[in-house]
């Protein structure tokens, strides 16, 4: 694969999956309250 | 008083129930087929850019304000935007109607889908996948208007796929679509996973993602790949299909609505990018083993799916009855938690506005889009799958999400009370970035879609069909819709408000 496919895997997975993760960590912060 | 007046609406067992449901409807048969050739045929990593863009300033903030529009009036889309404006019901039976054609073809797809899970065994489909697919199976005709007959080969997957979906919608809300989505939607990451890690151990798997994934900065300068980026986004997540309305309007009243849009939104987003890494790595094998370019392999759509992996199964050095049960598996569990959402819309709407038990709504919006599927089921299906297809996405969903957010924005102009609606409760509030993206961004860019659209529509007819098939079945089905929207306006309510939202 190469470096620049690397880099735009690295800032597809920073953004979604890191965005991903940090709304999960929200909803689990606020007890699961609805 | 009618049959549902006395029965307290549907709910969802748990927020958890809720957000599943929401994922499993946004995660459909597109994610997997659909989106990695569009980032493939738009720039590559370059397209990440507008697609993050297209994201954060047109799908999450429709998706919450629809979330916030079933909770807050607690209703179908019928009954939300004839709150809004007694006037604009229609439009809420427009959608439902768009939404109703998308799942009389969308359990038809399904029923390949569990055919091939059965072919997948032994790959019975041969050497020669595409004649499979095209000759034995669908039995395509030679001509557009060539009906032929019922083809027998997808009857009977068609009666099982009506059987499953029709069982889980009788169950409800929370025993049926939250428990389905509970346990398919983890099932099908996990399937996922096991693809994406034999794709990315497979040879040529790293000439694949170069290809997906090496950026071309210059098409961002070309208009078409933003259209692109925002029209994945809009079929992707699946707004104004008017399901996120009637999903929200089984949650308790002023439940926190806008994290959950980002959740979902972002599962929805996380989960296509990932699988095109799959997709890409077997299209790196398929072409190592062809010894051909990764670009003389790529596809997308029915074809990716049912020619395309069936000769990567093919070529597959070990376990290929295990890797198709696994893609074919993956798309089952995709498309059945999103067809029982597709097909709860018609269910909610005619529920809301005609008071008839769940049993009975099932069995009339059920029974009808059975009925109606049977016309692609004929050995000319696939064209008029493949026109209605193109011009109800193009002129049903993305021309009523555009009046959609006018209607909000500007007809009655109650952005600013939805967003303080949603902010009572929010953990995330919505700020003035959310009102900026529904009054301005989002309605330009769909009117730029449109516009684009039309163009093409009459420069480039689609697929080279007739043009007696796209005006009649592709622009009727597009007008009926609309007509299907002000007829059921025009019926009197068999309930009341309370009734409805209680």
């Amino acid at each position: 694969m190469s470096a620049a496919a690397w880099i735009f895997f690295l800032v597809g997975a920073i953004f979604l999956w890191g965005g991903l993760v940090i709304s999960i960590v929200n909803y689990l912060r606020s007890g699961r309250r609805s | 008083m009618t049959e549902a007046a006395e029965e307290q609406r549907d709910q969802f067992g748990s927020k958890l129930g809720f957000i599943m449901a929401a994922i499993g409807s946004a995660i459909g048969l597109g994610n997997i087929w659909r989106y990695p050739y569009v980032v493939y045929d738009n720039g590559g990593g370059a397209f990440l850019l507008p697609y993050f863009i297209a994201i954060a300033t047109a799908g999450i903030p429709i998706l919450i304000m629809e979330y916030i529009l079933g909770n807050k009036y607690r209703g179908s889309a019928p009954v939300a935007y004839r709150s809004l404006s007694r006037r604009w019901e229609w439009l809420g039976w427009w959608q439902g109607a768009v939404t109703f054609l998308i799942g009389t073809y969308y359990m038809v797809i399904i029923a390949w889908v569990l055919a091939y899970l059965y072919y997948s065994i032994g790959s019975q489909w041969g050497s020669d996948t595409e004649g499979f697919f095209l000759g034995d199976f669908v039995g395509l005709s030679d001509s557009f208007w060539s009906v032929g007959g019922i083809q027998l080969k997808v009857l009977v997957p068609y009666l099982i796929a009506w059987v499953i979906v029709l069982w889980l919608l009788i169950r409800g809300v929370s025993r049926g679509i939250q428990l389905a989505s509970m346990v398919l939607i983890p099932l099908m990451a996990l399937m996922m996973l096991i693809i994406v890690i034999r794709g990315l151990t497979l040879p040529g798997a790293g000439e694949g993602l170069s290809v997906l994934l090496t950026p071309d900065f210059g098409e961002l300068l070309n208009p078409q790949v933003w259209i692109a980026a925002y029209g994945q986004v809009f079929f992707s997540i699946g707004v104004a299909f008017s399901i996120m309305i009637a999903y929200s309007s089984y949650l308790p009243r002023r439940s926190e609505l806008p994290n959950s849009g980002f959740i979902v939104a972002l599962s929805n987003s996380g989960f296509e990018f990932f699988a095109a890494l799959g997709v890409f790595s077997v299209l790196g094998f398929l072409a190592v083993q062809q010894n051909t370019q990764v670009n003389e392999v790529v596809g997308e759509g029915v074809i990716l799916a049912f020619v395309t992996f069936p000769q990567i199964i093919n070529q597959l050095p070990a376990l290929n009855s295990l890797f198709g049960l696994l893609f074919f598996g993956a798309l089952l569990f995709a498309g059945l938690t999103s067809a029982v959402s597709i097909l709860e819309v018609g269910i909610v709407a005619v529920r809301d506005k005609f008071g008839l038990s769940r049993n009975r709504a099932v069995a009339l919006v059920g029974g009808l889009a059975f009925l109606v599927g049977f016309v692609y089921i004929t050995r000319g299906g696939l064209y008029y799958l493949d026109t209605i297809d193109h011009f109800i996405n193009n002129y049903g969903l993305v021309l009523s999400g555009l009046i959609e957010v006018i209607l909000v924005a500007w007809v009655v102009r109650q952005l600013r009370n939805l967003q303080e609606f949603a902010n009572e409760n929010a953990y995330i509030r919505l700020g003035s970035w959310w009102v900026l993206a529904l009054s301005t961004i989002t309605p330009v860019l769909l009117i730029i879609i449109t516009a684009f659209n039309i163009y093409n529509e009459f420069a480039n007819p689609y697929e080279g069909y007739p043009a007696s098939g796209l005006i009649l079945l592709g622009g009727g089905a597009a007008v009926l819709v609309i007509v299907v929207g002000f007829v059921l306006q025009a019926f009197g309510w068999r309930r009341s408000t309370e009734e409805v939202s209680r």
